[in-house]
């Protein structure tokens, strides 16, 4: 079975920063996280994954297809979410999330109405009316209600309270952990994320890939309680 | 802004020392209209940074600053008025021109006295506006200008030959002033005590609005007018197929827009009814653009949502990219048939008499959704540089038109004709239609936000 995703030698070229080239995969039943500092190209790169970027080069293979070169209907196997919705702030949630059931053919309504009621997120109201927690939250059941293989969250608890993140870190776990045939990305400064989280950590700086942590260095550091001092050590012997 | 509006000014001053100068020739418009309007534009943009900040909330900082708020305030007016200073530049480029045929060379303090005047005038109008703003909020004063600007109109005539005649001395007096040798000076005078008294009064006004100030996003409550208004217009829950979908989800919001402006359609109305006769010849105008703005909102989406970057939603959906132009065609052809019916409701005040026949119902719709679906596509599709391409065939279209001797108005008068005809109308309609269609799905997919 081909990674969920594959990158080969990425390139994302601004005047002022440059990204990659980069290469990695990410198979099914593994969680990512993208760590490094303001401005190291973490969205950047989570933009290029999820084809937002169009002046790029490279190749980035969703389930084994060039994003690029492969049929619509390959989009809806990879979700996006930031901190914000993309949808008309005059829409209520219910409506959003009603024409998102319309447009995407694998969108799965009860699962939509488990994931508004469980994150309490109240349908009627308006999106410009909504908290920042709120937001994260709609765009987080607008990317996953449609099951994409791959999810791609940029820093997705920003602007959660502590309460409402662990449930929210519980639910990833929850949807993530045991299942081979889907795989989560997300970026993210909290370490506490990573911790609760991931298989995998990724740390990039000034738009190159640094340093892997694999799983065991995880699960080892995690034990021992010196996560944060492992990836600061990674981030620094590379300095 | 200085730099560019110095930049302006001596392109302005050298094209109207270049141009044999007629007033009635179509490009004094150009030369005299224009930088006016962007000399005035000029003028108060201070007060739009204010009203900006007002409404976003940014004036909380100078509120939180670790100065004195009259300090605070004399500060951002003194500085308004050095922005302020691209008006008379622009004035004196305008009269550059204006001035050349004159049978008299005006003197070196003429000149002076009408740069200077000018600045502190327009920056005394600026400050009054700002502090104004700061104070109370210009946006719930709305009602000062409009009565300002419509007094004089519904005034009785007695009245007001009374008020010019009163006024008129005072211009006299100004214009005597300026043309005698040291009359300049003298006018300058009072003048910059004026100019330094409104700016403490000014100052102290936008100092008191800085301690009052609360950050209020809705001055006008249009977020709680609109739930009420638009209970019943939601997009409806229930299964469609993706088409149907994107052009149900314009045209929602569309029609939310509209919903929110028949109170300005209904005062149009009443105005054209019973309104002073200036007015009445103006608001069937007014009625016509809010007819055009209904399917306009589809183009204010896409340029709103190409600044946000929330077009990628539409970019990634499973579709192909021509389904989710094709639904913005639907959307666009349904919100005109919305659209003409509210300019049917200008032709019924200021058009001819009986029933319109049902070409002349029709063809409106398909004109004006070939005209909005057209800003559409360009929303969509344009980027930085096909300005160059556009300005290349307009020159080159241009300089044909020129070699040919055609000129522009006679062929968009014999388009406008052209278009009369039902026929070439609907025809004109589908070929923008059917050349919109890609266009606009090749706009989509090379999206990418900056």
């Amino acid at each position: 079975m081909p990674p969920i995703l594959t990158v080969d030698a990425l390139e994302v070229r601004f005047p002022a920063f440059h990204l990659g080239p980069l290469s990695f995969s990410i198979h099914g039943g593994e969680t990512v996280a993208l760590l490094g500092a303001n401005a190291a190209g973490k969205t950047t790169l989570l933009r290029a994954v999820t084809d937002r970027l169009h002046d790029r080069t490279g190749t980035i293979a969703l389930a084994g297809r060039d994003i690029r070169t492969a049929p619509p209907a390959w989009r809806a196997r990879i979700g996006f979410a930031s901190e914000a919705p993309l949808a008309d702030p005059a829409l209520r949630v219910r409506e959003w999330l009603a024409f998102l059931a319309d447009v995407y053919p694998t969108w799965n309504r009860t699962e939509a109405a488990a994931l508004v009621e469980r994150l309490g997120v109240d349908p009627s109201l308006r999106i410009s009316a909504l908290s920042r927690g709120s937001q994260v939250k709609v765009a987080f059941i607008a990317a996953e209600a449609y099951r994409p293989d791959l999810l791609v969250l940029d820093e997705p608890t920003n602007g959660l309270d502590p309460v409402v993140r662990m449930d929210f870190l519980a639910l990833l776990r929850e949807r993530f952990n045991n299942a081979p045939d889907r795989a989560l990305l997300f970026s993210s400064h909290l370490l506490e994320d990573v911790e609760a989280l991931c298989d995998r950590a990724l740390l990039i700086r000034d738009g190159q890939l640094l340093h892997e942590l694999s799983g065991t260095q995880l699960s080892e550091a995690r034990a021992e309680g010196r996560l944060t001092s492992v990836v600061a050590d990674a981030l620094r012997s590379t300095a | 802004m200085l730099v560019s509006a110095a930049a302006g000014a001596a392109v302005i001053a050298a094209l109207n020392t270049a141009h044999r100068f007629e007033a009635d020739h179509p490009l004094a418009i150009l030369l005299i209209v224009l930088p006016g309007m962007a000399a005035l534009a000029m003028g108060l943009h201070p007060m739009a940074t204010l009203a900006g900040d007002r409404l976003s909330g940014r004036l909380a900082l100078e509120r939180a600053l670790p100065l004195p708020w009259h300090v605070t305030a004399a500060a951002r007016l003194a500085g308004a008025a050095v922005r302020t200073l691209a008006t008379p530049l622009i004035l004196v480029a305008v009269l550059v021109g204006v001035m050349r045929h004159a049978d008299f060379a005006p003197p070196w303090a003429v000149g002076l006295t009408i740069i200077a005047g000018a600045w502190m005038v327009v920056s005394m109008l600026c400050w009054l506006l700002m502090a104004a703003n700061a104070r109370w909020s210009l946006i719930r004063l709305w009602w000062v200008p409009t009565t300002l600007w419509l007094a004089p109109q519904w005034m009785p005539d007695a009245w007001f030959d009374r008020a010019m005649q009163a006024l008129r001395p005072i211009g006299q007096w100004i214009v005597a002033e300026a043309a005698s040798a040291r009359g300049p000076f003298r006018l300058l005078l009072p003048l910059a005590i004026a100019f330094l008294v409104t700016w403490v009064a000014a100052a102290f006004l936008y100092a008191s609005g800085l301690r009052r100030y609360v950050h209020d996003p809705d001055p006008l409550g249009l977020i709680g007018k609109r739930d009420r208004v638009t209970a019943a217009l939601e997009y409806p829950p229930g299964r469609r197929s993706a088409l149907p979908a994107l052009a149900l989800l314009d045209i929602r919001l569309g029609v939310e827009l509209l919903a929110k402006r028949w109170i300005i359609l209904a005062a149009l109305v009443v105005v054209t009814i019973v309104g002073p006769a200036e007015l009445r010849k103006m608001a069937p105008l007014y009625i016509r653009i809010l007819g055009v703005m209904v399917p306009g909102a589809v183009v204010a989406g896409i340029i709103t949502s190409r600044q946000s970057g929330a077009i990628a939603l539409l970019q990634h959906l499973p579709h192909p990219h021509w389904v989710v132009a094709t639904g913005k065609l639907a959307a666009v052809l349904v919100l005109s048939v919305l659209g003409v019916g509210v300019v049917s409701v200008a032709r019924l005040l200021d058009g001819p008499a009986g029933v319109p026949s049902g070409v002349e119902l029709v063809r409106p719709i398909v004109v004006m959704a070939g005209l909005v679906w057209v800003t559409a596509v360009f929303a969509m599709w344009w980027r930085r540089r096909h300005l160059y391409w556009l300005l290349a065939i307009v020159l080159a279209v241009g300089g044909g038109m020129t070699a040919f001797g055609i000129t522009a108005a006679p062929v968009i008068i014999g388009t406008m004709e052209l278009l009369r005809s039902p026929l070439a109308a609907f025809f004109a309609f589908a070929m923008v239609a059917l050349a919109g269609i890609p266009l606009f799905a090749h706009g989509l997919a090379r999206y990418s936000k900056s």
